[in-house]
C-alpha cells in the first residue's frame, strides 16, 4: 500500500496519480472519486486498464479513522486475492457486513 | 462551482483584445461570453477573499482546490472535518500541509457549505461491506 501524502506524488493532480498507480499495478483508493471516473474512462478508452478504483465511503469512514481504513483495505485485499471482488468496474466501501 | 441564480444586468467597457479573448474562449467552450466574465469574475472574488484557493480544470468542471496541493476544497474539508478539525493531527497524519492551506479551504467551506459536499460514487460501482 502506497499512501500519496508524503510520498513522491503528494501535490500532484489526479491524472498522474492514476497514471501512476496503473503503470505500478496498484488499485486507487479514494474519498473522493468524482475526478476519477471520467478520467479512468479516458484511461480505458486509450488502451491502458486500470487495476481499479475504491471509493472509501465518507458515510462508513471518515479520514482520521485510520485504523479503520487500514483494516478495511486488508480485509477487502483478501477478498479480491480469493476471487470474490474485482474492483476494475470501481467499489464502494462501506461498513457493515 | 456555483454562482447565485439573481442575476442585475450591467454594462463596461472592456479592451478589446480582452473582449476578443473572452468571445474566443466563450465559443471554445459553448458558453457565453456573460457566462465566462461571471465565471471569471466569481474566481477573481473568491481568490481575492480566500488567499491559498484557486481554480482548476477538472473532468467534471473549473472546481476550488486548495493551492500548493493536490486537493479541491471538499477534500480538504473532509480531512479537517475527520480530524475533529485539530491541526496538530493533521499535521501528523499530513506533514506535506501547511497550516495556511487547511485555514483556506475552512474558510472557503465555511462561506459555501454546499460547496464540501462529496459526491456519491457512480451507480455502477459495486457495493462492498467489510
Amino acid at each position: 500500500m502506497v499512501a500519496v501524502s508524503g510520498s513522491d506524488l503528494a501535490g500532484c493532480d489526479d491524472l498522474k496519480i492514476l497514471l501512476a498507480a496503473s503503470a505500478q499495478n496498484r488499485i486507487q483508493v479514494s474519498f473522493n472519486t468524482r475526478h476519477f471516473v471520467p478520467l479512468m474512462t479516458d484511461l480505458i478508452r486509450s488502451g491502458v486498464t486500470p487495476k481499479g478504483l475504491v471509493k472509501i465511503s465518507a458515510k462508513s469512514f471518515h479520514p482520521g479513522d485510520l485504523r479503520g481504513i487500514l483494516r478495511a483495505l486488508i480485509e477487502f485485499a483478501a477478498r479480491i486475492e480469493r476471487g470474490e471482488v474485482d474492483p476494475s468496474m470501481g467499489i464502494t466501501l462501506t461498513r457493515g457486513r | 462551482m456555483r454562482l447565485s441564480k439573481r442575476r442585475r444586468h450591467t454594462t463596461m467597457r472592456l479592451p478589446e483584445d480582452v473582449l476578443r479573448e473572452l468571445k474566443r474562449y466563450a465559443e471554445g467552450h459553448r458558453r457565453t461570453p456573460g457566462a465566462v466574465i461571471s465565471m471569471a469574475l466569481k474566481e477573481w472574488v473568491d481568490m481575492q477573499r480566500f488567499p491559498g484557493i484557486d481554480y482548476r480544470w477538472t473532468p467534471t468542471g473549473r472546481e476550488p482546490f486548495v493551492t500548493g496541493t493536490g486537493l479541491s476544497v471538499p477534500e480538504m474539508w473532509l480531512i479537517w472535518k475527520g480530524f475533529k478539525k485539530s491541526w496538530p493531527r493533521i499535521r501528523y497524519y499530513y506533514p506535506d500541509f501547511k497550516r495556511a492551506q487547511v485555514d483556506a479551504a475552512v474558510a472557503y467551506g465555511k462561506a459555501y457549505p454546499e460547496e464540501t459536499k462529496l459526491d456519491e460514487a457512480p451507480p455502477w460501482f459495486t457495493v462492498v461491506k467489510v
